[in-house]
């Protein structure tokens, strides 16, 4: 399977788990729907019990049953995909990202300052921005972390920033230099922190649902003239949508881990796209296999996590990069 | 009568539509591959302008291998010669012959200086060397890249050129002839990085 195959292959399953992501959207809103369908039916068979006469005619109308879902589901998914825009079109700009993590920008000094090692990081950057075809990111360092890492950054090719750690610098050969650099250029070139922007914008739409949670709570415990029962159903419901809110939440991180791993393989295999020559990326691989330090050591280095080039840490179902092994047999096909 | 007439009128209209968006297709793609041609212009010029200076280098420490420099000077200007010919026909396939027969020269030559250099610790010590291998091995992978750019992109356009329909149509508007992809003969030694390491 060669690169290109790789490649579709990502895009591909990034389709599919896209696709998982909005079935989930229609899960939770047909969840909520029926909640209020329940609701609904319990409500007219409240109020038929108080006035007894009428119970028959009350219990007897689908019609008003169907529309009780469809006001409830709709509300739903408009309230998600209303709280997802929220999140949808936040622009990040790569070089602020950069400084944030304590970086510092190579391409704004006069050209005579730089050691022989930056010279041929900024070397390294200017030859993938020929083999990608992309303008030219800034470029930057982060000279404290001793660890072998780097990060791309930027919603937009014209706003992105390339950070590699002063460790990566110091321990790298030029091909493996030239290896990570054309993974962090796959980023860029396939779009990927716009994505992980979205991804994450959808996982807080469902957020939504904690705050149709506590609204029923509160009205469910609010002042007001309401039997028990009644008071009774409103609190479980908020239990149930606030239920539904936390599955969604979860599955929706499981999909987002998902997504974010097949940018990963999907940048390894751009990277071979770029320099035709896997053996960069594989050696430093099996680098940090060999015992290397991935780690970032800066304030919110966590959070930026799905933007690094090797993973920190953490669960394999909630994991933002696939295993090293797995990558290095993938490289290993890609010529 | 009328209504078969405005029928005629509605396929040959649609049809000019078509060969229209056809033709501006294939300017666009023949563009695009012409800016790559002027990418691995501007990394043959940078490669070319190091060498006098490498040269210069060289020539202080090196004692036996002036015919070596030598056919690295005579090489570049070949080279520089044959980049300024394909300037002006970029996908021309004589044009591309040139330049990539004098780029191999001048390839083969940068070769025979590295075997040379080894001979010289001295030389290869020098921080001005230093600095211009690490000079040297960015430009021959930029000249790799480019050229890996160029022939992505001529192949885009001659794939689309060879599809049908625009196949039919290219004869009438002046797009009936493949454009040369660009091959260097030992473009197996630059593919990898070339080691120029010392």
């Amino acid at each position: 399977m060669d690169f290109r195959e790789q490649q579709d292959r990502a895009r591909r399953q990034t389709i599919f788990l896209m696709a998982l992501n909005a079935l989930l959207i229609v899960v939770a809103a047909a969840a909520v729907g029926t909640l209020a369908w329940f609701a609904l039916g319990y409500g007219q068979q409240a109020m038929a019990a108080a006035n007894s006469g009428q119970a028959m005619s009350a219990q007897g109308s689908p019609g008003d049953d169907w529309i009780g879902f469809l006001w409830g589901a709709g509300l739903t998914a408009g309230g998600i995909l209303l709280v997802t825009l929220f999140r949808w079109f936040t622009r990040s700009d790569g070089a602020k990202v950069a400084q944030s993590l304590g970086g510092r920008e190579l391409t704004d000094q006069p050209s005579g300052d730089f050691t022989a090692a930056e010279r041929q990081y900024l070397n390294v950057v200017d030859e993938m921005a020929i083999a990608s075809s992309l303008p030219r990111p800034r470029v930057f360092v982060l000279d404290r972390e001793p660890g072998i890492n780097a990060f791309a950054a930027g919603t937009k090719p014209e706003n992105a920033a390339v950070a590699v750690t002063q460790g990566a610098l110091d321990n790298l050969s030029r091909d493996e230099l030239a290896g990570i650099v054309a993974h962090e250029f796959g980023h860029i070139a396939n779009r990927d922190i716009k994505l992980s922007v979205r991804v994450a914008a959808m996982v807080f739409g469902f957020t939504f649902l904690f705050f149709v949670a506590r609204w029923w709570f509160h009205v469910g415990i609010g002042p007001g003239r309401r039997d028990a029962r009644m008071r009774m159903a409103m609190l479980a419901g908020a239990a149930a949508i606030a239920l539904v809110g936390l599955l969604t939440v979860l599955f929706g991180r499981i999909l987002q881990a998902a997504v974010s791993r097949q940018r990963e393989y999907l940048a390894d295999a751009s990277a071979v796209q770029f320099t035709r020559y896997p053996d960069g990326l594989k050696s430093a691989f099996e680098k940090l296999q060999g015992g290397a330090s991935s780690q970032v050591k800066a304030e919110g280095a966590a959070e930026m996590n799905h933007a690094f080039l090797f993973r920190g840490g953490g669960a394999r179902l909630f994991d933002t990069h696939p295993p090293l092994e797995e990558r290095i047999r993938r490289l290993e096909r890609a010529d | 009568m009328g209504t078969e007439l405005w029928i005629l009128i509605g396929v040959v209209a649609v049809l000019a539509v078509y060969v229209v968006y056809v033709y501006n297709k294939l300017v666009s793609y023949q563009t695009q591959y012409e800016n790559g041609f002027a990418q691995i212009e501007t990394q043959l010029k940078r490669r070319h302008d190091l060498i006098p200076n490498l040269v210069n280098t060289a020539k202080g420490y090196m004692e036996h291998e002036k015919s070596v420099l030598e056919e690295v000077t005579r090489a570049r200007a070949d080279a520089q010669k044959a980049t300024d010919a394909a300037h002006d026909q970029p996908g021309n396939p004589d044009a591309m012959d040139m330049l990539s027969r004098a780029e191999s020269a001048l390839n083969s030559g940068l070769g025979k200086l590295n075997v040379a250099v080894e001979a010289y610790p001295d030389l290869k010590a020098d921080a001005n060397m230093r600095q211009l291998s690490e000079e040297l091995a960015t430009t021959e992978n930029r000249v790799a890249y480019a050229r890996q750019a160029f022939n992505d992109l001529v192949q885009k356009y001659n794939e689309y050129r060879r599809s049908f329909p625009p196949v039919a149509i290219g004869k009438f508007i002046g797009h009936d002839e493949d454009a040369q992809l660009l091959e260097f003969e030992d473009s197996e030694a630059i593919q990898k990085a070339p080691e120029v390491s010392f």
